[in-house]
């Protein structure tokens, strides 16, 4: 296809549908100038990297407290899910209040990055519609976000930062609405990359994800030889007819952007440089450590593809653990320790560290109490942020004290009340990204509600 | 590395005969009892575009023998006879497997066993039931019951066998089922023990009630939400329900056990069956009293069965199961966003199947399928009518219009989900491989309609599964020479004897894979790559015009 009729289809999908993508150059230059002249627009390329771990990570397992009376409370709350003391990963964080904390054994990478100021933790932050404490939970009387503990709600409500109602766009979607036509001279290729299917927290309003697999873009087979042309002309012929069927029409626009991108894409990876970094062999399908693998990959070709600010989703799954906990978890940890490690070593080798910054999220930490082997699910969590720009070495937030009777937490089973909102979190990152101050209830709405919108954890 | 080869040679070699002596199969072409052009019949009850577009809905699609039947017989008849119709099951093909020696038993048979009964099962209503219930009451194969074949196979073949069975029924056996059991955790799921700190597992309380039944959210009988004054939805259950629900769950092991042995009773024990319905260790049920959905109340000191009987009847007469359930039955089989008056049409039949019978799953799908909004072809030109197809029902539709058949009676796609995304028994969570209200970005979205399927459509989908039809087509018919030996091949007999005639070709493809829809400009399309193919034989131009054809949005979305 000729660039003049690729232009045209475009503009076409553009009217169509609400305008995915405006392919408008002279509306692109006009609103980047504008945006230069009000300060918001960044410099230079930044990434933002999402590790989401599905099924809710039991954080009370990943960062333990040391200190000899905290971790015997830890023990006996925990009983048969609780790791010996001995075990733990010890770290060091500057600002430690007097306590003293390890990470689970697996994470040796992350105490390597973590003990280098190459990454930090951000401890207890949940899906809030407010703020609030135990008492006003018990009470009711301030409100909570709906369908608590179930994971789709939970999960929508951290990609959305909207916690009290249902969200069409997620907080990085809304991000690219606001950045991306500016920012980034590939209009056909979205800000929002996912690795990882479907995702709520890279809809926009406007722009919508692409997706890669772990091998980058998929191309069609059979199209150049014998009537592999004729086929593909006849495909394509149906593909840009105009469908009156909403279905049929989203079908055709999906299809179209695979079979444009997939030219740029699959060029751009195949110039691209080896990487020498070694990223580690996992069990699964779509593996964490092939995802960041394809991440590196992409980050590497982004100015061959034009892209000056992007943002990458990646999933893991086997967090969801009511069952064999302490091994399924330790599997968990041990694939997101390895793939997260290489990943950085990767962004180090691309001279990308200070560029590229990776946090993790997942639907919610789980219950301190045991159910036997498992445990359910749960509320707030600590999660990690990781690169150069980070500024690591430390915990950012308050740790919980894990112990019966914990005013901490919800109910009798430890789902511990989260005391940072996911958006104060996402606000922070958004900020490093290029999100101006002034523009952060765009993205936030309910930003207001909370103590900060810049936790500190960024430089 | 070479004698590993052989190995899994000979265990091919192996399992071909398995298969053809044990798995269905009953393609005109393998019996020779009927013509290619089965006779036209001279008074149909239906035409041939509304036999195809029924069948196009309840089965994995339409085939010419059995559009030409369905005008005869119309459509009541052809569902009494479908419902009559005894199961064709996956456990007779995993017993061939396990009986031969030589063949290991692993997940690739299940999957293959589930190609050929979808494929070729005559049985079609029920396979096609069983599969839309495996969507709803979810186990997988993606995490802990990765080694359970036998066990998988039988909990499809349960829900094959009870597909047209009562819901009442169907919430009791597969919560006792052992599968479901370990999936979700009531199996040993122990009630809670004050020295080791221990609490019930919340796990299969939540998702019965969020997935299963009744939903997050209080629904009118149309399927629409409730509201409270502030116009929010109003939740049907809160977390301390969650947690009588999961006292009740407590207290269920394997059949047969000893009841001194809790901790390590497994079916390597004689006494011991793993398949069977778990069975109650009294000691190990919570027997508080417990406080159900709606303030109803379980007594103290009553027995797991009767707790449990008591819990399932709570959670079956919910007013949210009728329109939770058959909301999401007519998006499975006829469109995804039905008016609330269909909703509720069907739902009223849920409550009463006119025998004052609840929950009676046969009457309901009747009632979805035979919908004035369902039969009606007025509706196919509402913009928002219709579904995205699964996408392994694109492709089922191709294999049955064209009557696959594989040489070897092997089926060897065992990964369908590397590009359909789709896996029967193998979805990658509890919340299947797509959420009923799933709304694509765009004008789906804009237009405040839901899209499920489209959540497993992107990008790199959209041209996975073009790369299958690729195989399934150019690479996939019956003249083609290096075919793979595990594949099924189109066999396309019929469509040559009327190539040369374009007219006869195009009339008898529309009917096949569009029910007779296909839009003037897709014909048209069509019709000029049919002139310009100049490659090869006239078969490879036939396989070009499908690979068109099935990938065509008008072919995807289902109306």
């Amino acid at each position: 296809m000729n660039r003049r009729k690729f232009l045209n289809r475009s503009l076409y999908s553009a009217m169509a549908t609400g305008g995915l993508f405006s392919a408008s150059g002279m509306l692109q230059v006009a609103k980047a100038a504008a945006l230069q002249n009000s300060g918001i627009m960044g410099t230079g390329y930044k990434a933002l990297v999402c590790v989401f771990m599905d099924g809710g990570n039991d954080s009370a397992n990943m960062v333990v407290p040391r200190g000899a009376s905290e971790h015997a409370a830890y023990a006996q709350v925990r009983g048969d899910l609780a790791i010996p003391s001995g075990d733990l990963l010890p770290i060091s964080p500057a600002n430690n209040g007097g306590r003293s904390w390890g990470l689970h054994p697996n994470l040796t990478g992350l105490q390597g990055l973590f003990n280098n100021n190459q990454a930090a933790l951000v401890s207890n932050i949940g899906s809030l519609a407010y703020p609030i404490d135990q008492i006003e939970f018990n009470n009711g009387s301030v409100p909570i976000p709906p369908n608590l503990f179930s994971h789709s709600d939970q999960q929508s409500q951290w990609q959305t930062s909207v916690a009290d109602q249902a969200s069409a766009s997620g907080w990085t979607g809304r991000i690219a609405d606001l950045l991306h036509n500016a920012v980034n001279n590939s209009n056909d290729l979205s800000m929002n990359i996912s690795l990882a299917g479907n995702n709520i927290l890279q809809v926009g309003d406007m722009i919508n994800q692409y997706h890669l697999t772990n091998q980058g873009s998929v191309s069609l087979n059979g199209t150049t030889w014998g009537d592999g042309p004729n086929r593909l002309a006849a495909l394509q012929s149906l593909l840009e007819t105009p469908q009156s069927n909403l279905f049929q029409q989203a079908y055709s626009d999906i299809f179209n952007r695979s079979i444009d991108l997939d030219q740029v894409i699959s060029a751009g990876l195949a110039g691209a440089t080896e990487l020498n970094t070694v990223f580690p062999q996992q069990e699964g399908y779509n593996t964490l450590s092939s995802q960041l693998e394809m991440v590196a990959r992409m980050i590497s070709i982004q100015s061959v593809v034009g892209m000056n600010r992007q943002v990458f989703f990646c999933k893991v799954g086997g967090f969801d653990n009511h069952d064999n906990h302490l091994n399924d978890h330790a599997i968990g940890m041990q694939n997101i320790d390895g793939a997260i490690t290489a990943f950085q070593a990767a962004m180090a080798e691309l001279n990308m560290e200070n560029e590229v910054t990776l946090f993790t999220a997942s639907d919610f930490s789980r219950t301190w109490v045991s159910n036997g082997q498992g445990s359910d699910h749960g509320w707030g969590a600590s999660h990690f942020v990781v690169g150069g720009a980070v500024n690591g070495g430390d915990i950012y937030g308050d740790m919980p004290t894990i112990e019966i009777g914990s005013t901490d937490t919800v109910s009798d089973h430890g789902r511990v009340i989260p005391t940072i909102a996911v958006d104060e979190y996402a606000a922070t990152l958004a900020q490093w990204f290029g999100v101006a101050p002034g523009q952060v209830g765009d993205v936030f709405p309910n930003i207001g509600r909370f103590n900060s919108s810049d936790l500190g954890f960024m430089s | 590395m070479k004698s590993k080869k052989s190995i899994i040679l000979l265990a091919l070699f192996g399992w071909i005969n398995a298969v053809d002596a044990y798995c269905p199969s009953d393609s005109i072409y393998q019996s020779g009892m009927e013509s290619l052009f089965p006779s036209i019949p001279s008074s149909p009850v239906i035409s041939e575009n509304e036999a195809a577009r029924f069948l196009t809905q309840a089965t994995f699609g339409p085939k010419l023998s059995e559009i030409r039947r369905l005008q005869v017989t119309g459509y009541e008849a052809w569902l009494d006879e479908q419902m009559a119709m005894p199961a064709t099951l996956q456990e007779t093909c995993m017993q061939a497997v396990l009986d031969d020696p030589d063949l290991p038993l692993y997940q690739n048979s299940r999957q293959e066993a589930w190609f050929l009964n979808s494929a070729e099962g005559a049985d079609q209503l029920r396979q096609r039931m069983a599969f839309t219930l495996s969507q709803l009451f979810v186990v997988s194969d993606a995490a802990s019951l990765g080694n359970e074949v036998m066990g998988l196979a039988k909990y499809y073949d349960y829900l094959a066998i009870n597909a047209f069975g009562n819901f009442r029924d169907q919430m009791e056996d597969i919560t006792k089922n052992t599968m479901m059991g370990f999936y979700l955790g009531m199996f040993k799921n122990a009630k809670a023990n004050p020295l080791l700190g221990t609490q019930p597992d919340e796990n299969y309380a939540r998702e019965i009630l969020q997935l299963f039944t009744i939903g997050l959210h209080q629904l009118n009988m149309d399927g629409t939400e409730i509201l409270d004054i502030d116009n929010n939805p109003i939740p049907t259950y809160d977390q301390s329900d969650i947690e009588n629900f999961a006292r009740v769950f407590t207290g269920w092991n394997y059949a047969g056990c000893p009841q001194n042995n809790w901790d390590w009773c497994n079916p390597s024990q004689p006494e011991v069956d793993g398949y069977a319905p778990m069975e109650p260790f009294e000691s190990y049920h919570d027997i508080g009293i417990k406080t159900l959905l709606n303030g109803q109340v379980l007594a103290a000191n009553q027995s797991a069965q009767q707790d449990l009987t008591g819990a399932l009847d709570n959670i079956f007469n919910h007013p949210n199961v009728p329109p939770f359930i058959s909301k999401q039955l007519i998006q499975r089989f006829v469109t995804s966003n039905p008016s609330p008056a269909y909703v509720q049409r069907v739902a009223e039949v849920f409550v009463d199947n006119g025998s004052a019978v609840r929950g009676d799953m046969g009457a309901v799908l009747r009632a979805v399928l035979l919908d004035d909004e369902a039969r009606n072809v007025s509706f196919l030109a509402d913009n928002n009518y219709g579904k995205l197809k699964e996408p392994l029902i694109r492709y089922m539709g191709l294999i049955r219009a064209f009557e696959a058949v594989s040489p070897t009676g092997r089926y060897g796609n065992w990964n369908p989900e590397f590009s359909y995304l789709q896996r029967a028994l193998g979805s990658p969570s509890v919340f299947n491989f797509y959420k009923p209200g799933f709304q694509q970005p765009g004008a789906i979205r804009d237009q405040s309609l839901v899209s499920p399927e489209f959540q497993i459509t992107s990008e790199t989908t959209v041209v996975s599964i073009a790369n299958e039809m690729y195989e399934a087509t150019l690479r996939g018919h019956h003249e083609f020479t290096h075919w793979n030996e595990s594949m099924p091949l189109l066999q396309l007999q019929r469509e040559l004897q009327i190539y040369n005639d374009k007219n006869a070709l195009l009339d008898h493809l529309d009917l096949m894979l569009f029910s007779g829809h296909m839009s003037v400009n897709t014909r048209t399309v069509v019709g000029d790559l049919y002139d310009d193919l100049d490659d090869g034989s006239e078969i490879n131009q036939l396989a070009s015009l499908l690979y068109v054809l099935v990938l065509s949005p008008e072919y995807v979305v289902q109306k």
